[in-house]
């Protein structure tokens, strides 16, 4: 069934609308949050909360690009659980990836209070500039979650070269975030 | 500002690139058979070689026509063919892996040699001068074709065909948004005898179309210009018009590119503003457009450089010599060849560049070249196909007519057109920018100002380097 069509069914309320998208976008919500949480029990409960938010936000939402819409909502469900582990001393994927991350953070005079979206915006526009296979580099990575064996194998080169690959690419949104902690005159 | 945040962040950014990173595009990939996805482009530029080849006595023989080759229909790029356009982008992607750059040595052989000139402007393209050069090494043999391959860096036609192919499909592009077009020809004098296995190749690895004429005649020659005019989108229209082939030439060869695409970040049309440009032959007032991003800033021992990205595609690289320091006197020492081989293949290993804030001012320019490649070629070591009787066209014709004709390269020609203004790049370049010689920029902003002579090259998505120039005439 296309998306258009499942989009529908929401419009029409008819609960058919979750189990078609489970059919066609479970794999892909699955494979994020299992990149993420490791931990099975999680993840199924993590993708059932997908469905329940993509039902109560369609309608009014009508996502253009249904099958990211729903990756969204899997990653904003992901760190919330994720959270919640943390508290009780359980990580996961995610810990990982949030620790790597951590080389991004800009030191010195940064804002601190740079807008989510705006935020978005500017990484978005560093991809942009960056070679378009360092660019799917990074989303597979940060985005998707994909562990970096799995990266090595499906892109090419060894583990080691990704992974140093991934340290110039944070080293690189470092320095962009640092340089727009600089006002603009 | 917390890694949670940084996440969120990440979270949050475009879907377009989200949906070119899906990690299920493998699995797609064997389902279909090779396409290209259609490809955004922020920059269009034009080049067309000939080569056209004569006999030492004039020759009337008999010829074939052959086949008009069909290029790929790439998917539109809409919003209702996101899926398949994703297909084609994955499949792309993983062609690119495979496939070798274009050799250092090749470069660092040729863009001197093309590029280094009289105090006008001068632009070619390394990309489709090394379709041409792939093609003539096809239709010969022996020393001949090892001098050829030598240039192209590459040991042998097996090689070279596979490179040249990959080349070919991953730079490609017809998606309506972005173009990057790549064709070949060949032009047969009519009752030319000529051996079948090598056109089939030329059609097949190098997508050649393949003509029969009286030469130099008028018809024959207005259906050369047209071929140019239709393949370079009427961009050099008026160097195309130049080109005729002479009655006593048996075959010519035709190989053009074409390249638009748009920034990522136009110019405010508004801050373009009549500035002055110190050409090397006096001042002259240019429409100045101007930026100011974060970005990243280069320098090598005698110039400073930046790029201004491409939307879905590559980037326009500038490049401005050192005061004290002309384009072509960076260009003789190797360090542009070997900075644009670094650039393009990936800038991370550039050793001198940061992050800074550029304020950049680039000239809106329309530049073009009209570059006569024999004395170039000959400078570059392809002697023997330039001697009737010693050139060796085994491939191309019966050992009967090559005996009579004698086949040698009597005329090459590259026009190359490129044109940027505050949306978009038509041609290819590097962005250059003012620098600071072999330090670092002293603070956080750097004033990038192209008021002089300086160079650009313009790279498709794929880092290959389509367009290098240097404009001393905006």
């Amino acid at each position: 069934m296309e998306d258009e069509e499942i989009l529908e069914l929401y419009f029409q309320r008819q609960e058919s609308a979750i189990v078609e998208t489970e059919r066609k976008h479970g794999p892909y919500c699955r494979s994020i949050a299992n990149n993420l949480l490791w931990d099975r029990r999680d993840v199924d409960e993590c993708v059932a909360d997908t469905w329940y938010a993509a039902w109560t936000r369609i309608p009014p939402d009508r996502p253009s690009h249904f099958r990211t819409f729903l990756g969204r909502i899997v990653r904003n469900l992901a760190v919330s659980r994720y959270r919640k582990n943390h508290a009780e001393k359980r990580g996961g994927g995610l810990e990982v990836l949030l620790s790597e991350l951590e080389d991004c953070l800009p030191t010195g005079d940064v804002q601190e209070t740079l807008e989510q979206k705006e935020l978005a915006q500017l990484i978005s526009d560093w991809l942009d500039g960056l070679p378009a296979a360092d660019c799917v580099l990074f989303v597979r990575r940060y985005w998707y979650g994909e562990a970096v064996r799995d990266l090595a194998h499906s892109l090419g080169g060894t583990p080691n070269r990704v992974t140093k690959k991934l340290q110039r690419l944070r080293g690189g949104l470092r320095q962009r975030l640092e340089k727009e902690g600089v006002p603009l005159s | 500002m917390k890694r949670e945040d940084l996440y969120d962040g990440i979270t949050g950014i475009r879907e377009d690139l989200i949906e070119k990173a899906a990690p299920d595009a493998v699995s797609k990939k064997k389902q279909r058979t090779r396409r290209i996805r259609p490809w955004m482009a922020a920059a269009a530029a034009i080049l067309a070689v000939v080569l056209i080849f004569n006999v030492t006595t004039g020759g009337g023989l008999r010829g074939y026509a052959l086949a008009e080759v069909q290029y790929p229909k790439r998917v539109q790029d809409t919003p209702w063919n996101q899926e398949a356009s994703m297909d084609e982008y994955h499949e792309r992607l993983q062609l690119i892996e495979e496939t070798e750059a274009i050799s250092d040595q090749y470069l660092a052989a040729v863009l001197p040699e093309l590029l280094t000139g009289d105090g006008e402007n001068r632009i070619c393209s390394p990309l489709n001068l090394y379709f041409g050069l792939s093609m003539l090494a096809e239709l010969t043999a022996g020393e001949t074709q090892a001098q050829i391959l030598n240039l192209l860096d590459c040991g042998e036609m097996d090689a070279l065909r596979t490179q040249v192919d990959n080349l070919w499909n991953i730079t490609y592009q017809d998606d309506g948004k972005v173009t990057t077009k790549l064709a070949n020809s060949i032009w047969l004098a009519e009752d030319l005898p000529y051996l079948q296995e090598v056109m089939d190749t030329l059609a097949e690895v190098y997508h050649v179309s393949s003509y029969q004429g009286k030469m130099g005649s008028a018809g024959y020659n207005r259906a050369l210009q047209t071929w140019l005019n239709q393949n370079t989108n009427g961009m050099v229209k008026k160097a195309a018009g130049t080109v005729a082939m002479d009655p006593d030439d048996v075959f010519a060869l035709a190989s053009t590119l074409y390249y638009k695409a748009m920034w990522s970040h136009k110019f405010d049309k508004g801050a373009t503003k009549s500035e002055t440009f110190h050409a090397p032959d006096g001042d002259e007032t240019v429409k100045m457009m101007h930026s100011y991003t974060a970005g990243t800033y280069l320098w090598g021992d005698h110039f400073g450089a930046t790029w201004k990205s491409l939307r879905s595609s590559g980037s326009m690289i500038l490049i401005l010599p050192d005061e004290g320091y002309t384009p072509e006197d960076i260009l003789a020492t190797g360090e542009v060849a070997d900075f644009l081989s670094v650039l393009s293949r990936d800038a991370d290993n550039w050793e001198n560049s940061g992050q800074y804030f550029i304020n950049l001012a680039l000239p809106a320019f329309d530049v073009s070249s009209n570059l006569d490649l024999v004395d170039a070629l000959q400078n570059l070591g392809l002697e023997d196909v330039l001697v009737p009787g010693v050139a060796d066209f085994t491939p191309m014709m019966p050992e009967g007519a090559l005996e009579v004709l004698k086949p040698f390269l009597s005329a090459a020609t590259q026009a190359t057109r490129v044109i940027t203004d505050e949306e978009g790049v038509e041609g290819a370049s590097y962005v250059v920018i003012h620098g600071a010689g072999a330090a670092a920029p002293p603070d956080d902003e750097v004033d990038f100002v192209l008021d002089r002579p300086f160079l650009f090259a313009v790279t498709g998505d794929t880092g290959e380097l389509l367009f290098v120039g240097v404009v001393n005439h905006p």
